[in-house]
């Protein structure tokens, strides 16, 4: 079966039996309230924490079955917020992402810097390549680290809020990116904080308290009741052009 | 790409500093002391054409020794902050330099018996590759309780407290180790400020010897620093045996701590001062600011060394008074510039 | 007769002259009320001066490293100059403290109520204005005089026993490995040049300075005094140094175990490590 699947998750911290999949071709969007899990499940799918019980299989088989590198090259994770090597120049900060097919010892070779100049590219990083991290400003911070991770051009992406401190203009290029990226077969797995980014995705699954509250599509999924479930009574859905608007009723 | 030429032509423009300072740390070193000799004649006697000892017995091998403690300790420098991702680790402030100097007087007490000042000096010069080993697990041990006192690396301020706390201790045990020999406080306040006055041939070997085996896998170990930077949970996402390597540098930084401390006593700030220095030139890149921290510590102890025995001459000040007077207020310097930009 | 006579005469002078009132060597007044009976010394000098005037019995407690005469070394140790016991000195009940004019000891002992006197004891000269100034705060003024001439016979019998020597070598001496060693103008400086020495440290140096060994050898002195034990191996092993000819010829006088104090202490027994000195530079 392909795809990177999660079962019966249990702990660590909130998280109480969840089971999510991404498919290759497939973006699903991760949303619920703070504390909900929904960064500990990524974590877990990461292969960067050991669950109490269930399990992750890529492609069928046990994650714990790959080799770290061959893991590292199958899945990129991106972590919510810092550290940030403010001393390292942009470019040397995308070339990390190779390290997954490079080893400790190996030497970049032409496809290596074929993937970190696609990398630069579709981020829109290139521009300020020779630049150092730490000069940047939030949202293109954050293009150079998503730049990273696609660097080692994985077959899943694991983000986790990739659209924070992106200003309007960029966020709506960076789903765009998703999309594109989905269309060539990447599966993505992204947890978000807004609501109507996530009715972007292919599918939205909802976590609260440990557990999936709901999944499917996002006009299945993203109605009033849940949303007001999720974040109190104020909150409102209208239906633009097919998909769900998620707006507070002030 | 047009900014990145500007840039690789900056820092080899940095390299090509840190060799002449170099340079000018040994021509100067070599030609200068508390003896007044003509250029002359230390040209000779460094081609071996008329015997001088205070040449190549003396001012040559403090020279290279300086040197390669210094190196030592600018590498162990770099590799402690960029392994624990906290500009304030370096030997001194995590306690490793006072743990390696505990274990070595221990191990001078043991030989020594009643005379652990003076057995240690006798440790320096008869059996300078056990005092290493010996200190080695002293430096390593003294981490390893600073981290598990701090609850890992993360939090800078509970670092240095643990760092500090654990420093102390062991630096008031080396002193009563050191007191069981009556009144010879002098001696105390010579290790623990440092000492490079009496390092000969057979201390640069060991030098050498120590800094050849941890400095080579601490270069080849520069990509995982830079990696390191992004967070463990990435460095370990990219595939990186990340327990392992940890390990290994701590083990390589200790190693090159322990050799400095047991060669010249506790000489503090070339650790700490050396990468910082570097970072406003050369960025985090642990590529480079390895083998420059390794250029750096060497010219910047040589240069100590030198004023500490040229200032006052033909007496001496520690070596350790003088890199403490230029690093601290550089330091301070630091903060104050960081502090005035945000 | 002749002894009433002199008993009433020691008593009358007694009777004079206490109440006595000094300035110590910290420039503090202190007032003697009567000859102390029990008293505590904070210094060995100054613990071996007081026993040569013959007052051992008073002494009821000395500090750590008070170890001449023998019979001192039975009585209670109250510490150092850096870790010193003022609870142990208290409960003694002295009528008479003797510290360092260093540290702040005097502050705490006075605060108890006792009698506390500053002494400095650093140079040749100090022996003997300490000697007379103990002399006069213990009613012993007879005896530090004749203490004081029998020293300088002492010291002169050995002076003249080096001015027999045709040469004088040169000198370095060495109180620890850092090296620190010793300028012309300290008390073991003036004992080198008594015993006809000549000390290769110029006086700009000050006391006590770390000198640069690269000096050291460049001076190639003949003899090395070293007082620390392991000095002898040391030495030999020091890069550089197999060129001295003190070395070379193997003229290293280490001096160790009880000796060395007979070197560093201003007190009674200068003449023995003057004598100690002109052995080493001149043969016996």
């Amino acid at each position: 079966m392909e795809g990177l699947e999660a079962k019966g998750i249990v702990g660590p911290y909130a998280l109480l039996g969840v089971g999510l999949a991404v498919r290759p071709g497939e973006w699903v969007a991760l949303l619920g309230p703070n504390g909900s899990g929904k960064s500990t499940l990524l974590r877990v799918m990461a292969g960067l924490l050991r669950p109490r019980a269930g399990g992750v299989f890529l492609e069928g088989k046990p994650l714990r079955a790959y080799g770290s590198y061959a893991r590292g090259r199958l899945l990129a994770y991106l972590p919510q917020g810092g550290p940030y090597p403010e001393g390292l120049l942009v470019e040397e900060v995308v070339r990390l992402g190779r390290l997954p097919h490079l080893g400790l010892w190996g030497r970049e070779g032409r496809e290596d810097v074929e993937a970190v100049e696609w990398a630069l590219e579709v981020t829109g990083a290139s521009r300020f390549r020779g630049r150092y991290l730490g000069s940047l400003s939030g949202g293109e911070r954050q293009r150079v680290l998503l730049a990273r991770a696609l660097a080692a051009r994985p077959r899943y992406l694991l983000l986790d809020e990739p659209t924070t401190f992106l200003d309007l203009e960029y966020q709506g290029g960076l789903l765009a990116l998703f999309q594109n990226l989905v269309a060539k077969g990447m599966g993505i797995l992204s947890v978000l904080h807004d609501p109507n980014q996530a009715a972007l995705a292919g599918r939205v699954a909802v976590l609260k308290g440990g557990r999936l509250l709901a999944e499917g599509r996002p006009e299945a999924v993203l109605t009033e009741a849940l949303l007001q479930n999720l974040y109190g009574p104020g909150v409102r859905v209208a239906h633009l052009m097919g998909r769900p608007h998620v707006y507070l009723d002030g | 790409m047009t900014q990145a030429l500007p840039l690789a032509l900056k820092r080899s423009l940095v390299f090509l500093w840190l060799v002449f300072l170099l340079l000018l740390a040994l021509v100067l070193g070599v030609a200068l002391g508390a003896v007044s000799l003509p250029v002359g004649e230390v040209v000779s006697a460094l081609l071996g054409l008329k015997e001088n000892p205070i040449v190549t017995e003396m001012r040559l091998p403090r020279v290279l020794g300086g040197m390669l403690v210094g190196a030592a300790l600018g590498v162990a420098g770099a590799s402690f902050q960029g392994l624990f991702r906290n500009p304030l680790a370096d030997p001194y402030l995590m306690g490793s330099a006072a743990g390696a100097a505990f274990a070595v007087t221990l191990l001078a007490a043991f030989l020594g018996g009643l005379s652990p000042a003076f057995a240690q000096h006798a440790v320096f010069q008869s059996l300078p590759l056990s005092a290493t080993l010996f200190g080695f697990f002293g430096a390593l041990l003294a981490t390893l309780v600073t981290l598990v006192l701090a609850g890992g690396a993360a939090r800078t301020g509970e670092l240095v407290l643990a760092g500090v706390v654990v420093g102390s201790v062991l630096t008031g045990a080396t002193t009563y180790l050191m007191l069981q020999d009556a009144d010879r406080v002098r001696a105390v306040f010579a290790y623990t400020l440092g000492n490079l006055a009496f390092l000969g041939w057979p201390g640069v070997k060991a030098l050498l010897l120590f800094f050849l085996v941890a400095f080579p896998p601490l270069l080849l170990l520069g990509r995982v620093l830079n990696a390191l930077q992004l967070g463990e949970d990435v460095a370990k996402s990219l595939g990186l045996p990340l327990e392992g390597l940890k390990l290994l540098l701590l083990l390589a930084a200790s190693l090159l701590v322990a050799a400095a401390v047991a060669q010249a006593g506790i000489i503090g700030f070339v650790g700490l001062i050396t990468p910082h220095l570097l970072r406003r030139f050369l960025g985090e890149d642990y590529r480079l600011l390895l083998p420059a921290s390794a250029l750096g510590g060497a010219a910047l102890l040589a240069l100590a060394d030198l004023l500490a025995r040229t200032l006052t001459r033909p007496a001496e000040l520690p070596v350790g008074v003088v890199t403490t007077l230029l690093g601290g207020p550089f330091f301070l310097y630091l903060m104050w510039r960081r502090r005035g930009r945000a | 007769m002749k002894r009433v006579w002199a008993v009433l005469s020691v008593l009358l002078a007694l009777a004079f002259a206490f109440p006595l009132t000094l300035t110590d060597d910290l420039g503090r007044t202190v007032t003697v009320k009567a000859p102390p009976k029990r008293i505590v010394t904070m210094l060995p000098s100054v613990t071996e001066t007081v026993c040569a005037l013959g007052a051992c019995d008073r002494i009821v407690a000395t500090d750590n490293y008070s170890d001449w005469p023998e019979r001192v070394k039975a009585l209670p140790k109250a510490g150092g100059l850096y870790n010193p016991n003022p609870e142990l000195i208290v409960s003694l009940k002295p009528d008479l403290v003797l510290v360092s004019k260093y540290g702040r000891l005097y502050e705490t002992l006075e605060r108890a109520g006792l009698t506390v006197y500053a002494v400095r004891t650093e140079t040749y000269e100090d022996i003997f204005r300490t000697t007379r100034t103990l002399g006069k705060l213990l009613g012993l003024e007879a005896q530090a005089e004749r203490l004081v001439a029998q020293i300088q016979r002492e010291v002169y019998q050995e002076e003249s026993r080096a001015a027999k020597a045709k040469t004088r070598p040169r000198v370095y001496y060495e109180i620890d490995p850092t090296p620190y060693t010793v300028g012309p103008e300290s008390f073991i400086g003036v004992l080198i040049q008594k015993a006809r020495g000549v000390n290769i440290i110029p006086k700009e140096l000050g006391l006590f300075p770390k000198i640069a060994p690269e000096f050291v050898v460049e001076k190639n002195p003949e003899v090395i005094v070293a007082t620390y034990p392991g000095a002898l191996e040391t030495i030999r092993a020091r890069p550089g140094w197999s060129r001295v000819k003190a070395v070379q010829t193997g003229r290293i006088c280490v001096f160790t175990g009880g000796q060395d104090s007979l070197l560093s202490r201003p007190g009674p027994r200068v003449a023995q490590g003057l004598r100690l000195l002109v052995d080493c530079f001149h043969g016996r």
